[in-house]
């Protein structure tokens, strides 16, 4: 297999497409397989569509109502199933599964790796920190633009609208007109 | 290298792009799904990219206050009962037209939802909505809707219980030096 600058744009994009569709054979798929464990632009370009896919995968997908996922569940896999892309991964002996369940599992597996080992670096939660200062400044900030308005006198309407009375107009000033906190119609 | 190893490689790799790509839309969409959560629309069209962005989720919110802890008690408090922190400033250099109308759009559908304005203020041309969201008596978050004369319009949404009472006790803690009385 050429690697990726050997290869033309258009063969590369058609072999990743391939790869991803699971429409390359056995050996066809060991050996772009094996030129991108060598070729790091081939492995970011596999990478990139793998994502893309999985991106419209998401925004195509819609829940499966329950009955019908039963019923689909329930059909003998009396076909051969579709070869996939990742088929080389398996041992020789792998009893295949349905697709979509190697998939979930797969996906389910990462998932749970992230939010076991997916730690921000030093470098991260000073940047957390420095948007949240940010993000305090500028909400200080619009406050302030409301001129009249202070933290007391919204936490005194938040504090009665959680009490249960009745909705109030917001504090409202318009114009020149300012409202001051003991006149505020709650 | 020999065979198995590349197949190792490879699977790492492909595994790590899967990861990273999940990771960000499993928060992303866990931040939409939030009944706190406001929808700021898109101005870039208008104003291009905003000049500040900032979307912070419950992991990285509790990261980055773990450190005020020990300190700050209270303020752990506050920022423990946040789940997300989103900010979006554009520079409007003087035309505010498209971000008025944006902030309409929000703001009837921030009325829709149910959310309950607790500030409204329009003077000198500048508008500045404040609006919260109860459920059960419950906060669930605040929204700062800002435009006007002013160069920049501000789009902020603190997502989880905030009593806006309790803002000063993080800005003190973050030594923000603004002060939001």
């Amino acid at each position: 297999m050429k690697n990726k600058t050997e290869m033309n744009t258009q063969a590369f994009d058609d072999a990743i497409e391939e790869l991803l569709s699971g429409d390359l054979n056995t050996n066809q798929a060991q050996e772009l397989q094996q030129a991108a464990a060598s070729d790091q632009a081939m492995a970011t370009a596999i990478i990139d569509a793998w994502t893309i896919r999985r991106g419209l995968d998401e925004l195509e997908t819609e829940a499966v109502p329950p009955a019908l996922e039963k019923r689909l569940l329930a059909i003998p896999s009396q076909h051969a199933p579709r070869k996939q892309w990742f088929a080389w991964l398996k041992p020789a002996n792998w009893q295949a599964g349905p697709s979509w369940a190697i998939g979930s599992a797969l996906a389910m597996s990462l998932i749970l790796a992230i939010g076991i080992s997916r730690q921000p670096n030093p470098a991260e939660i000073q940047q957390a920190r420095e948007d949240i200062q940010v993000a305090l400044a500028y909400l200080g900030k619009s406050l302030n633009q409301a001129d009249q308005v202070t933290r007391d006198e919204l936490s005194l309407q938040v504090q009665k609208i959680l009490a249960g009375q009745q909705h109030r107009p917001a504090q409202n000033i318009e114009g020149d007109t300012r409202i001051e906190p003991e006149s505020i119609d709650l | 290298m020999n065979n198995t190893l590349q197949k190792i490689s490879l699977s790492l790799t492909l595994m790590l792009g899967l990861l990273i790509s999940t990771a960000g839309m499993a928060q992303t969409n866990e931040i939409k799904n939030l009944a706190g959560y406001v929808d700021f629309g898109d101005l870039t069209g208008s104003y291009g990219e905003p000049n500040v962005e900032i979307n912070l989720g419950p992991s990285m919110l509790q990261f980055a206050s773990a450190i005020v802890g020990d300190d700050d008690p209270e303020a752990l408090a506050v920022m423990k009962g946040l789940k997300a922190i989103r900010v979006k400033i554009y520079n409007i250099d003087g035309n505010a037209d498209a971000a008025i109308g944006q902030i309409d759009k929000s703001r009837k559908q921030l009325e829709a939802d149910n959310w309950e304005q607790i500030v409204k203020v329009k003077e000198d041309g500048e508008q500045t909505h404040i609006f919260m969201k109860m459920i059960d008596g419950n906060i669930e978050g605040m929204t700062v809707l800002v435009a006007g004369d002013e160069d920049e319009a501000i789009f902020i949404n603190i997502i989880g219980n905030i009593d806006p009472k309790d803002l000063g006790k993080i800005t003190e803690s973050f030594n923000v030096d603004v002060d939001i009385d």
